[in-house]
């Protein structure tokens, strides 16, 4: 699988964490089928649990709008092939 | 893109930073979404007043649910309301507009922090708070709403 180059479109996260968000995408596309929103969600999401502790959140698709609430330097919103990704941590006071 | 709003409703300076996205948006045939916490399900319709005069039906349809009947109810009226005043001719979804809405109106009626994601395809995979769950759709347009928790710093 040919891989496309990520475009970051909007962020508030550390560079080195912005690279592993984007490597975790492309690692799901390879394992999951483009359609498959759900489950390449869930590697994402579970992957930044384990790395950066609980609370993580993560929204992909083709065709959508959001309005959020995130704690500082953890919000990334970037595409990859077809898909966007949202990736940030729930608010924590 | 960024857009940055403050929460008046909340005293003092939060750790959190509320923005919105919209990314492109793709009218396809049928939408493709799924959420996790799939629970039971269940339809209701409504008569949704056009400002033309005209009655239409808005097809409400749970799709996963963790939240009191009540608040699930001021979810659909406010969903609906909002889909109400967006144009009708042509039809165009304005999917921030309404995820605005239906956060601005849980932060500010049950407290922070809600999450609202609509659209006709995505998928997702988030962690909630109990109760603090809900994933629906008005007609073709899906809506995920959920809360987190608001847990004290570790600092």
């Amino acid at each position: 699988m040919l891989e496309g180059k990520a475009v970051v479109e909007d962020t508030d996260m550390p560079a080195k964490m912005q690279a592993q968000a984007m490597s975790a995408a492309s690692r799901a596309l390879d394992r999951f089928d483009v359609l498959d929103c759900r489950s390449i969600a869930s590697h994402i999401k579970k992957e930044f649990d384990a790395i950066h502790g609980p609370g993580w959140q993560c929204v992909v698709g083709s065709g959508f709008g959001c309005y959020i609430t995130h704690s500082k330097g953890s919000f990334i919103y970037f595409r990859l092939e077809s898909l966007r990704f949202l990736v940030f941590k729930g608010a924590a006071a | 893109m960024r857009e940055q709003q403050d929460s008046g409703d909340v005293t003092g300076r939060r750790g959190g930073v509320i923005r919105s996205l919209l990314g492109v948006e793709r009218r396809l045939a049928e939408g493709d979404a799924d959420a996790e916490g799939a629970l039971g399900a269940s339809s209701e319709k409504q008569h949704l007043a056009a400002d033309s005069g005209e009655e239409r039906k808005a097809v409400v349809r749970v799709v996963a649910a963790d939240m009191p009947p009540a608040l699930q109810r001021r979810a659909f009226r406010c969903a609906r309301d909002e889909l109400a005043a967006m144009p009708h001719f042509p039809r165009r979804l304005e999917p921030k507009r309404l995820a605005l809405a239906l956060k601005k109106e849980f932060d500010t009626a049950y407290g922070p922090a809600w999450h609202c994601i609509v659209g006709t395809s995505f998928g997702s995979y988030v962690t909630h708070a109990r109760g603090g769950f809900l994933y629906f759709s008005v007609d073709k347009v899906y809506i995920l709403l959920f809360r987190t928790a608001v847990e004290p710093s570790n600092h």
